[in-house]
């Protein structure tokens, strides 16, 4: 019973971070209609930054410094990736813009493996909370982390697309970008936006399993696909889906690991995209190019 | 002044005989260990970025998975002359055929995926190939020891020359004669129809699902010959070959070769193969500059690296004799 | 009273809804060969959907399709074309990368039947089918009228104009029985257009049966035999020209109604939604 359980909150840890990983996907997709696939990077240089910058060891204080600046580089690579991708993404064939995209996911990789270098690096917990034990099941103190941040940021963008003139400006914006711009909103300005907060959260996650995930210039590739198997596996576009699809992802992933496919974890979870994608793309009306030819 | 103007067909006999004779060249001058060795590799990912080339080029199928089919192959090839005892040719035909069984097989689900989500899902089974590559050591040996002590090809034997070699270039030679025919043919015509719009492909009466899951069962299968190749050059490896990298650098040779033409498959393989020798600290900076090659290819150059430099030197040499 | 009893494509009852949207509801006609038919109806009538039923790229809902007394209803695309049908879209799809004659070539692939087990198999073919197919493409491509010295263009710098003659030659190069051309004469100028709808003539004296969805009503009246007029995704008219032209319905889907009597206008407007 206790390893169940223990299966049960290592899989909601994971998943907590593979759902704010798919949140990333659904805010652009929704802004956008793009496919961020260097969504996944977005996580990696949170982790490697924070790791970089955090002084390791007693307090908190330098941690937050270290997480903040974490969060701003990866929100103004957003912006930076946003200009690249978009402006191209009208003009020419699809395909051309998948190896764009593809493109500029290897340069962020490059370039971290450049500037942070190519070795795993470690990050001490966050300190505030304790590690809990209960009974005999361990709750690590960063999940207390992790899973906070979780419902503020679910929270937080679901009083954004709900209640601010800005979300729905956003998602405007990507059903009716014509319509929109009509009525003073800008979609390019959207879409910078979209990246932007999707850049933000990524770094956040990324820099909060730091500790129990050490972060490696090699890691974006992983939870790119993790995440969108999460967004895909909820219904692409819906926010919640999305949250509810990367708890889904991170229990089967936990629960693997735990009864014995350990070193097949990660394939599960690729495989299973992979099956959701050709059976079941349901959220991905229109977007899917499924023909009776 | 008359354009000497050949047929398509002439032209391609030509580039062949002209490959040949380089080949043949190549085998004869270079003696050295080490520059022997990169022209092999050379000529062994040509033959699987051929392949590429005429999925994603021609057919416009975006396959980030294709190091999966390398991985069959090369396994495939280890276990049938390390287990089964068979003959390096049979085996090397098992290494082309297995792959594209299992490459028809993904494809007809798969396929009906596109653009983004077709990248992402090739890139998940590819992810997933490396994941059983390193972890079904029973088949595959795992990352230690992997496949190990491949016995030295020695097709003739007694003849003390590098059979490889030969045998490689070969393979490639059939390879380019065979791609060429295919896209001079209904089938490449097809290909490029079904790129432009699957609509306007299916209107025109072209069965588009079948013709797509054939040329991915032909990208995977000469993925597969390459892999196959690969186990009999390196004679010892594990999985660690066949991670994404190996997607990503095929693609590269595909994007720095030409999406319309298969010659840019040579072109790109030579290149890719040579870069890391070129560029001192190359490894340090390997994606980052992969990465920079494909989005600068990608936003100026949309034909492909060697296809754009092409036919600017075309246009140069026409001017020139204008004059 | 059945004027479709010789139908050679024959729509009964098709209906096509999007998501409790009607965009098509309860369509009957039929197209003759030998003649050619125009689809007309206000924008948003619903004309391109009844093209991409007939061909295929959309099932409908409900309703039934016959080409030449069989039924095509559940077919595929590809087998429609090879069936016999044919269509232009509206604005000239190129396939990229491929010369004019090349894209024709694409149309008379049709015949070949050359697939990937012929290349392993039976090599020696590719010329043939090669040769054959080029054949049938000239002599689509000569049909329409394209300058020979742009054959061997790329069909993506080509102008408009000539873009559509080889969208025309590619579908005639697979020798259909029934053509569906969408919006053929838009882009044209007035000597175009006549060149055109002289050529759509003789298509039909040819044997073919044409569709027509058009804009140009000078065009339509001059070249159609026969005349469906759609609105709101239904029928409202459907004769000879001479018919349409004095049908209250179609004056008033186009039209609206003469000003003298607008109140009595809105009245009968008013009884006409609710009969």
């Amino acid at each position: 019973m206790a390893f169940l359980l223990q299966i049960l909150v290592s899989g909601i840890l994971v998943g907590s971070i593979y759902g704010i990983a798919a949140l990333g996907f659904t805010i652009v997709f929704n802004a956008t209609r793009v496919i961020n696939f260097a969504n996944g990077e977005f996580l990696m240089v949170g982790g490697l930054a924070t790791a970089m910058l955090a002084i390791s060891g007693v307090g908190w204080m330098p941690t937050v410094v270290a997480v903040g600046a974490a969060i701003v580089a990866t929100s103004l690579l957003g912006a930076a990736m946003q200009v690249l991708a978009l402006n191209y993404s009208r003009s020419r064939d699809l395909h051309m813009l998948v190896m764009l995209t593809i493109g500029i996911t290897l340069m962020l990789r490059g370039l971290a493996s450049l500037v942070f270098g190519r070795d795993v690096l470690f990050v001490s917990d966050f300190g505030l909370f304790p590690s809990l034990v209960v009974g005999q099941v361990f709750i690590p103190a960063q999940g207390v982390w992790i899973v906070v941040a979780l419902v503020l940021v679910s929270l937080g963008l679901w009083a954004l697309f709900k209640h601010t003139m800005v979300g729905k400006a956003m998602q405007a914006a990507s059903l009716e970008p014509r319509a929109a711009s009509l009525c003073g909103i800008e979609p390019r300005r959207m879409a910078l936006l979209s990246f932007v907060i999707a850049g933000a959260i990524g770094g956040l996650a990324g820099a909060l399993m730091a500790p129990i995930a050490p972060p490696f210039y090699e890691n974006g590739v992983m939870l790119g696909l993790k995440g969108f198997a999460a967004a895909i596996a909820g219904g692409l576009g819906n926010p919640m889906g999305a949250v509810i699809g990367g708890l889904l992802i991170g229990l089967i992933e936990s629960a693997s690991a735990g009864y014995g496919a350990s070193g097949f974890k990660d394939a599960i979870s690729f495989l299973l995209l992979v099956a959701i994608l050709i059976v079941r793309p349901a959220g991905l009306i229109g977007k899917l190019e499924v023909k009776r030819v | 002044m008359a354009r000497f103007m050949l047929t398509s067909q002439a032209r391609d006999a030509v580039g062949l005989l002209a490959l040949a004779v380089v080949l043949l060249v190549v085998d004869l001058t270079i003696t050295g260990h080490f520059h022997r060795n990169l022209a092999l590799q050379a000529i062994i990912f040509a033959i699987a970025a051929v392949g590429l080339t005429l999925l994603l080029g021609f057919a416009g199928q975006v396959s980030l998975g294709q190091n999966a089919f390398v991985a069959i192959g090369a396994y495939a090839l280890g276990n049938m002359v390390q287990k089964v005892g068979l003959h390096p040719l049979p085996a090397l035909a098992v290494s082309t055929l297995l792959p594209a069984i299992v490459g028809y097989a993904v494809s007809r689900p798969i396929l009906r995926l596109s653009g983004h989500y077709l990248a992402l899902a090739t890139l998940a089974l590819g992810a997933s190939a490396y994941i059983f590559a390193s972890q079904w050591t029973s088949v595959t040996g795992g990352l230690d020891p992997g496949i190990v002590d491949l016995p030295k090809l020695a097709l003739v034997p007694g003849l003390e020359r590098d059979q490889l070699f030969t045998l490689a270039a070969l393979c490639l030679l059939a390879v380019m004669g065979f791609s060429l025919l295919l896209v001079h043919s209904p089938v490449g015509r097809a290909l490029q129809a079904i790129c432009t719009s699957e609509t306007v492909a299916a209107g025109a009466g072209i069965r588009v699902d079948r013709t797509k899951a054939a040329i991915f069962a032909l990208a995977a299968a000469f993925a597969g010959l390459s892999g196959g190749l690969y186990a009999l050059f390196m004679r010892s490896f594990n999985a660690t070959s066949f991670s994404i990298l190996l997607s990503i650098e095929l693609l590269m040779m595909v994007i720095v070769g030409s999406l319309s033409t298969i010659w840019g498959a040579l072109v790109g393989a030579l290149l890719v193969v040579l870069l890391p020798h070129m560029l001192e600290h190359f490894e340090a900076a390997k994606l980052f500059i992969y990465g920079a090659i494909m989005t600068l290819v990608v936003m100026f150059m949309p034909n492909g690296l060697a296809s754009t430099l092409f036919a600017g030197v075309n246009r140069l040499l026409r001017g020139d004799r204008a004059r | 009273m059945n004027p479709h009893a010789n139908a050679h494509l024959k729509l009964s009852g098709i209906a096509k809804y999007f998501f409790g949207l009607r965009a098509v509801n309860d369509l009957s006609f039929g197209i003759a060969r030998g003649e050619v038919t125009a689809l007309i109806g206000p924008n948003g009538a619903g004309k391109t959907t009844v093209i991409n039923l007939i061909t295929g790229v959309l099932a409908q809902s409900r309703g039934a399709l016959h080409l030449g007394g069989r039924e095509i209803s559940n077919l595929h695309m590809a087998e429609r074309v090879r069936a016999g049908i044919s269509r232009t879209y509206q604005t000239p799809q190129m396939i990229k990368g491929l010369t004019a004659l090349e894209n024709v070539t694409v149309g008379a692939d049709l015949f070949g039947s050359f697939t990937m087990a012929d290349l392993f198999f039976r090599p020696w073919r590719v010329d043939g089918a090669n040769a054959r197919s080029r054949a049938r493409a000239r002599e689509a491509l000569a049909r329409t009228g394209l300058r020979e010295s742009l054959w061997e263009t790329q069909a993506d710098v080509l102008s408009y104009g000539d873009q559509r003659r080889v969208e025309l030659a590619r579908s005639l190069a697979q020798e259909p029985s029934v053509l569906l051309l969408d919006e053929p004469a838009a882009g044209l100028n007035p000597t175009e257009t006549e060149e055109l709808g002289a050529f759509l003539s003789g298509l039909a004296r040819d044997g073919l049966a044409v569709l027509l969805v058009e804009h140009d009503m000078p065009l339509v009246m001059s070249v159609a035999q026969h005349i469906v007029v759609m609105k709101f995704g239904e029928k409202i008219a459907d004769g000879a020209p001479a018919e349409i032209r004095e049908n209250a319905a179609v004056i008033e889907a186009y039209l609206g109604v003469p000003e003298e009597d607008e109140f009595a206008a809105t009245d009968m407007t008013l009884e006409a939604r609710h009969a």
